[in-house]
């Protein structure tokens, strides 16, 4: 199945986890107009304070904020941490 | 036998403290202790790089590390015992008899500070008693004293600590064993007590407590009633500065937020996204019941039974990743439960339940032994048959199997790598017979590099990569990234300052560098800081080396570049003569 939205069409994408960014961590589907980008699925998510402190990672690969997104893709954010 | 020491050479008094500039050495087979001051030229030595300094020049490399040539040194990071936030990490180092190399493991807890105010750098403690005779060691302000512990033999941690405070004051700290370092297991460590005189703060890596159990040596009791910080030559910059890192460490989210509501529990989501959690013995990076061990459940689970989801295992810790989490009694279970336990423990044996998680940790922990190391251990227990995985009842008969001291704990105790040569299991996932921490290193290539690399084996707080601007399934760039995060390790590790801070400070080091020259009168930079923890890296090798470690130690298991991780599609391939190349071998 082609999941790529046409020029101007909206996408849907899945975004998960967000331990720490309040919200729990079940899945949210946001609609974006075509042609969104990281940067604004995070603006969407009123999530433009400290970027630079997040990790984004899209169907399990690292993204940055000008990666652009297409229909279906799904979405972690968090911040950057480690274990000890 | 019981030894007093309070002569000549060890004269205590009321200005001890204010250098922090004596070495206290503990000859165990002679029964005598001595302090001996440190050159001037020498205040600049803490923590690993003090550790690893003195096993590197004092230690044979060739030597049985259980035998009486090995020393296990005993080190307060640089800043310990000062306002400097979560700066209370003890080093301590000897040669592993897990790794068979050089190693130094820190933890968190109270003893740090206690040295420090003590004026004490670091205690070497050398030789082997004759008789197999268990005793423990009192330092305080009038004095050392070797004294008789023998009926602490075979006493687990938290009772052991529970007596010892009973006897010398709620207010010393304590290093301490358990059986399994009395028995010389190689996963054994050695624990620290926390704020609340609780032995929960491991030093669990390398078999340390094994090295401490060959010393005869039970526990460390440190008393520093009567003490004062040690002294800041430049009191208003160190204050000022200290500002400035509560400051930074207030504004970012991780340390403000995510470590004190969720602790490094929240990396099991993380690495359950990255396909990098450990599940089924480092068969895949993907765990079906990830959100049943993760941290938003264990801190509704805590809130819920009235435990706490967030507590400081030091003094003066604004960042406070740890927890204290109940059984559903409402009793206390254990303290911490964090990600690696979690991790070896639930996703890597399928056990998809905290509370069998946090029995199994407070067992390792009553017992002397490493999580990581047993979790692995017990996960190739389970590949080769004898438990099936996910059987968490199974696994703590296993465990408990360590406390009895049976040939089936002794083998487990021993670490993964024997448990795997054992019972026929090939794919262990360790490097130079440390099993790795709670990262696949084919879905995390730059860690991968340092398990591979460093040192210390596989070992993840010798260089963490997971938080690096890079992708991480790809193999460019991971050699550099895993070579800048080893020295930065190492220059935490000398500082005694917790890794948490890092995601504050990764871009204001010029902080770090200000609280080390208020407090020493130095004029450092952070390329100094740099150039010593480079220094002690290539230290650290050089012993390795000497002990008879060659490129082929240097190599994730073989397994791991042949078979993908399914979750993230990718095996090991990071090219070996970039590893080679890391340190300029």
């Amino acid at each position: 199945m082609d999941t790529r939205a046409k020029p101007g069409e909206p996408i849907l994408v899945t975004v998960r986890g967000r331990p720490g960014i309040k919200e729990k961590s079940e899945a949210q589907q946001v609609r974006l107009p075509g042609g969104a980008t990281v940067a604004d699925l995070l603006a969407r998510l009123a999530l433009t304070s400290r970027p630079e402190e997040l990790v984004i990672l899209c169907n399990g690969v690292r993204a940055e904020a000008g990666r652009k997104l297409a229909a279906g893709d799904t979405l972690w954010v968090f911040y950057a941490m480690s274990g000890g | 036998m019981s030894m007093t020491m309070n002569g000549t050479n060890g004269a205590v008094n009321g200005a001890m403290n204010e250098t922090m500039n004596r070495i206290l050495r503990v000859d165990m087979q002679a029964g005598k202790a001595a302090y001996h001051e440190v050159p001037e030229d020498d205040r600049l030595l803490g923590g690993r790089v003090l550790t690893s300094r003195i096993v590197a020049w004092e230690v044979e490399p060739g030597c049985h590390p259980l035998g009486p040539a090995n020393k296990l040194v005993i080190a307060p990071g640089l800043l310990a015992g000062t306002s400097a936030p979560s700066s209370g990490r003890i080093s301590i180092g000897a040669k592993s008899p897990l790794t068979g190399g050089i190693k130094e493991s820190n933890g968190g807890g109270v003893v740090a500070g206690k040295l420090a105010r003590l004026g004490i750098k670091a205690v070497v403690v050398e030789g082997r008693p004759a008789g197999g005779k268990l005793f423990l060691l009192l330092i305080n302000r009038q004095g050392v004293q070797l004294l008789p512990a023998d009926d602490l033999r075979e006493v687990g941690v938290y009772e052991a600590a529970s007596r010892l405070r009973e006897r010398y004051g709620k207010k010393v700290g304590v290093l301490l064993i358990g059986p399994a370092g009395e028995r010389l297991m190689s996963a054994a460590g050695i624990t620290n007590t926390d704020v609340d005189g609780i032995p929960s703060r491991y030093c669990g890596r390398g078999g340390l407590g094994a090295v401490m159990g060959s010393k005869g040596l039970k526990a460390v009791v440190v008393d520093d009633a009567g003490c004062e910080p040690p002294a800041l030559q430049d009191p208003k910059a160190f204050h000022a500065a200290v500002r400035e890192v509560m400051e930074v460490i207030r504004e970012t989210p991780q340390t403000a937020e995510v470590y004190p509501e969720y602790g490094t529990a929240a990396m099991v989501a993380i690495l359950e996204a990255m396909g990098g959690l450990p599940t089924h013995n480092f068969r895949t990076g993907h765990f079906e019941q990830a959100e049943a061990i993760g941290g938003e459940r264990l801190r509704e689970t805590i809130l819920a039974r009235g435990g706490q989801p967030t507590h400081a295992c030091m003094p003066g810790c604004p960042i406070r990743c740890s927890n204290i989490y109940h059984d559903a009694g409402g009793r206390v279970l254990v303290s911490p439960l964090e990600y690696e336990t979690i991790g070896l423990f639930g996703s890597n044996c399928e056990i998809g339940d905290l509370d069998k998680i946090a029995e199994l940790n407070r067992l390792c922990n009553d017992y002397g032994v490493d999580t990581i190391e047993t979790g692995g251990a017990v996960a190739i227990t389970m590949e080769a048959g004898l438990v099936p995985f996910g059987d968490a009842d199974g696994a703590i008969r296993l465990v408990e199997e360590i406390g009895k001291g049976s040939i089936m704990g002794m083998v487990l105790g021993q670490g993964g790598a024997v448990t795997g040569r054992v019972l026929g299991v090939t794919d262990v996932p360790a490097v130079k017979g440390q099993i790795m921490p709670s990262y696949d290193p084919r879905a995390v290539k730059g860690l991968g590099v340092t398990y591979a690399t460093s040192p210390m084996g596989a070992d993840h707080t010798a260089g963490n990569t997971v938080r690096a601007r890079i992708d991480q399934r790809s193999p460019a760039g991971q050699v550099e990234v895993s070579r800048n995060a080893q020295i930065n390790a190492t220059i935490y590790d000398y500082l005694g300052m917790c890794l948490f801070v890092g995601p504050a400070v990764k871009t204001r080091l010029e902080l770090l560098e200000a609280l080390v020259n208020a407090r020493y009168g130095a004029a450092w930079s952070t390329e100094d800081l740099r150039r010593v923890a480079l220094e002690t890296l290539q230290t650290e090798l050089a012993f390795n080396r000497a002990a008879g470690f060659g490129p082929a130690d240097d190599r994730l298991p073989e397994y791991m570049t042949r078979q993908v991780n399914p979750a993230s599609g990718t095996v090991f391939d990071v090219p070996a003569e970039e590893l080679d190349g890391l340190f300029g071998r």
